[in-house]
């Protein structure tokens, strides 16, 4: 043991055995789930699409607002993208409960674990930071001439933004676990979750457009006041200061950037440690009165004359929600995303838009379900669906009739309400059953593509955030159009319905096929 | 050594654990024995350091298990019952992490890894990821891991867990030349005449409570029986197997 109860051997060890286990992922998944997916992996493809966008914020550094305005904005998108990865793809990275099981028995101080832990974590923030700020550092460097100490401020503002991003979810989750008595830690991690995730989304969707378009180009041109609010605003002081912006409150707010950092890591350092693991491993295992609770779920989870494939999924969704951590957060994080896009999309109506928002998110949410459902840490125990003479394809099924009914319907029923009471939508029920059978042709599509069985596919950092970005891509279109054609007026809407219903019904009557293919060809391939 | 004087964890309203009083001397292998649920792996967790007592104390290798987990974590070797272990890993790159857990000397670690992983049995699969392993070569891994850094107390807890015929005797030989040289062994198992046949005491528990403690042969004349199938069913209330058994077969044909 080394200083003051750091190992440095093994601090290193944990670090490589914490980034293989992330991000190698995906074996020993057993039968559909042992397709290799070929190409870049989910993690390699996020870093990709990052690089991409941030040629747009590039972009905007170039075009000429002042250094304070386009840092701004370009360390929010930072913060915003290392958060929502962290939170959606890494959470587990942060709570990691399995750690107290494989790890609880080595000679590891707290220090070396906590070091170790974050220091995973600070390399996937500066992956996913510096992947997108590849082109925007470089015009920093460049813009209006070279200029090295503004690149290097920026180049030090991404990295410090992305380091406190890191620590201050830490210390978020380790504050609950060490203040929350043991028996409310499940429900106060899924409520912080639920927070950070409405917050997140809320922050980048729902805040430029409550505030004028105008108002944000004047936020961008001299950030000042309330808008020191924006902790990205901080870093960004460095650029401005390295850029000759010499003013009292870019100082202050300079200042501010390195202490808050600090501040966050003394919060955080001393409660990373094995015991917080075993704290949350303890958490997340059910209590002493979940069999009553799991007899009540049971019992609601089985539809009458459901097929027994149907009941299997929703016992399955049930148990999975209640006891698996990860699954519970993963799908929690899902929900704000469409609420903000819910609101988002009536604010617009309000103001005269249109609220495309609205059906982009009831389009969005169930194919984003199944991208959940699909992935769980137990995963192993998809054997059963091959060890029982149930069908391959009527579980698959199993599970989209579990989120149409149990999810999507439901979601449907509230946008209706939301739409009736707020919205001057010409004929709502007919919309709505445009709405449900567009997300229900984008569900069967997904499932077409790729047939997978419930819970049968080991979680992989970086799909859940890339899976969501390539969902949206392929939303907004059919979200468009659906909006096209309730605009179209009655005939227009009706004429769709006709559409997307053949669409569905055709994938549905190919589906079997397509599971007969793909199980031969995992066969011929294993 | 191990020595444990009135452990009692509590687990909510649950007692796992109820003033569990025991002592394993060096050169010993102690057979640790009780149904499902009776509190085997809880005081297994308490011994490593992984979980504290609610109260009682607990000594191996003579230290203090609450008072220094550390250091009782350097001296002892486990393998868990959940055989839980990173399977995105290799089992050499598993070992290697053990290996550097416990401050190894790269070069010792890696000399060790192979003469231990070629001792089980594991050949070329060593730079495979571990989840395409089977059970008992996950349990070999363990093993191996378990005895890297020569420990002197010896945890293991269901070691022949999806072990073959082959793999199992090697490591009940391997424990007893273990604790031939000295170390302490607590072998936990459900394989009663592998227990019988290995170990020097056997401790039974139930409830989180000592029901008996003797050698073998002790337990035999204390119960009355004539094998220790029957002693252990005596002790913890598991007689009557048969008849349960033809009453659910001859449910079973109707």
């Amino acid at each position: 043991m080394n200083r003051e109860g750091f190992d440095r051997r093994q601090w290193w060890a944990l670090v490589r055995t914490g980034l293989r286990r992330d991000l190698r992922g995906g074996g020993g998944a057993v039968g559909l789930g042992r397709v290799r997916t070929r190409g870049l992996g989910p993690a390699a493809a996020l870093l990709l699409l990052d690089f991409v966008l941030g040629i747009l914020v590039a972009a905007l550094i170039w075009s000429g607002l002042p250094a304070l305005g386009a840092a701004t904005a370009h360390l929010t998108f930072v913060a915003f993208v290392v958060a929502t990865s962290l939170v959606l793809d890494f959470g587990t990275t942060v709570i990691s409960p399995e750690d107290h099981e494989r790890l609880g028995y080595f000679p590891i101080s707290p220090r070396t674990f906590f070091t170790a832990r974050l220091s995973t974590l600070v390399a996937y923030s500066w992956a996913l930071a510096f992947a997108l700020s590849a082109v925007p550092l470089f015009a920093w460097f460049t813009r209006g001439g070279p200029h090295v100490l503004r690149g290097v401020a920026a180049t030090a503002a991404v990295a410090v933004l992305a380091l406190f991003c890191a620590l201050a979810i830490v210390a978020l989750y380790t504050s609950v676990q060490e203040r929350v008595p043991p028996r409310f830690v499940r429900s106060a991690l899924t409520l912080l979750q639920l927070t950070f995730s409405f917050v997140l989304y809320g922050s980048l969707i729902l805040l430029p457009r409550l505030v004028q378009a105008e108002e944000l180009a004047r936020y961008l041109a001299d950030v000042r006041g309330w808008q020191w609010l924006n902790p990205a605003a901080w870093f960004a002081a460095w650029v401005a200061l390295a850029d000759g912006t010499w003013r009292v409150d870019v100082a202050v707010a300079a200042v501010a950037a390195l202490v808050v950092p600090l501040a966050a890591f003394a919060l955080g350092s001393p409660r990373l440690s094995l015991e917080y693991a075993s704290g949350l491993g303890a958490a997340a295992r059910p209590r002493a009165d979940d069999g009553r609770r799991r007899d009540d779920e049971a019992a609601r989870w089985r539809p009458w004359r459901a097929r027994p494939e149907t009941r299997v999924v929703g016992l399955l969704v049930a148990a999975q929600f209640r006891d698996d951590m990860r699954f519970r957060l993963t799908v929690l994080a899902i929900v704000p995303l469409t609420v903000v896009y819910l609101l988002a999309g009536l604010f617009d109506e309000e103001r005269g838009g249109d609220p495309f928002l609205v059906y982009f998110a009831a389009v969005l949410f169930a194919p984003m379900l199944k991208a959940a459902f699909v992935r769980s840490d137990a995963y192993r125990a998809a054997w059963v669906f091959y060890a029982t003479p149930a069908r391959l394809t009527h579980l698959m099924l199993a599970l989209k009739n579990v989120i149409v009914a149990r999810f999507l319907v439901p979601y449907v029923i509230f946008v209706g309400l939301l739409l009736t009471v707020f919205s001057a939508v010409p004929h709502v029920w007919l919309s709505l059953l445009l709405i449900s059978l567009a997300s229900h042709a984008l569900l069967v599509a997904d499932m077409f593509i790729a047939p997978q069985l419930p819970f049968s596919l080991p979680p992989t950092p970086g799909r859940q955030a890339g899976a969501s970005l390539a969902m949206i891509v392929v939303t907004g279109p059919v979200a468009l159009f659906v909006l096209a054609a309730i605009k179209g007026g009655f005939w227009a809407s009706a004429g769709m319905a006709g559409v997307l219903i053949v669409l569905n019904l055709v994938l549905l009557a190919g589906f079997e096929a397509r599971v007969r293919d793909v199980m031969a060809r995992a066969e011929a391939e294993n | 050594m191990i020595e444990t004087t009135e452990l009692t964890r509590v687990f909510g309203t649950t007692v796992a654990l109820d003033r569990l009083s025991f002592r394993a001397e060096p050169g010993e292998i102690l057979g640790f024995l009780g149904p499902n649920g009776a509190g085997k792996s809880t005081t297994v967790r308490i011994l490593t350091g992984m979980i504290r007592p609610t109260s009682g104390r607990a000594l191996v290798a003579g230290i203090d298990v609450v008072e220094n987990p550390i250091e009782v974590k350097r001296r002892i070797g486990y393998v868990p019952e959940s055989g839980a272990v990173y399977e995105t890993l290799s089992g050499d790159e598993y070992l290697e992490l053990v290996g550097a857990l416990h401050s190894l000397d790269r070069r010792v670690a890696r000399a060790r890894a192979d003469e231990l992983l070629s001792l089980v049995g594991l050949g070329e699969e060593r730079r495979q990821q571990m989840s395409t392993y089977s059970k008992g070569m996950k349990q070999k891994v363990l093993i191996a891991a378990a005895l890297l850094h020569r420990p002197e107390v010896l945890l293991f807890d269901e070691p022949l867990n999806g072990l073959d015929a082959n793999a199992s005797l090697l490591v009940k030989e391997l424990l007893r030349g273990l604790a031939a040289q000295g170390r302490t062994v607590l072998f936990c198992s459900h394989i009663l005449e592998v227990v019988e046949r290995m170990c020097t005491r056997i401790l039974v528990i139930s409830h989180g409570r000592k029901l008996a403690e003797g050698t073998p042969e002790d337990l035999l004349s204390d119960t009355g029986t004539a094998s220790l199938d029957l002693a252990f069913a005596r002790l913890t209330g598991g007689e009557g197997a048969a008849e349960r058994t033809a009453d659910f077969l001859s449910s079973m044909g109707e």
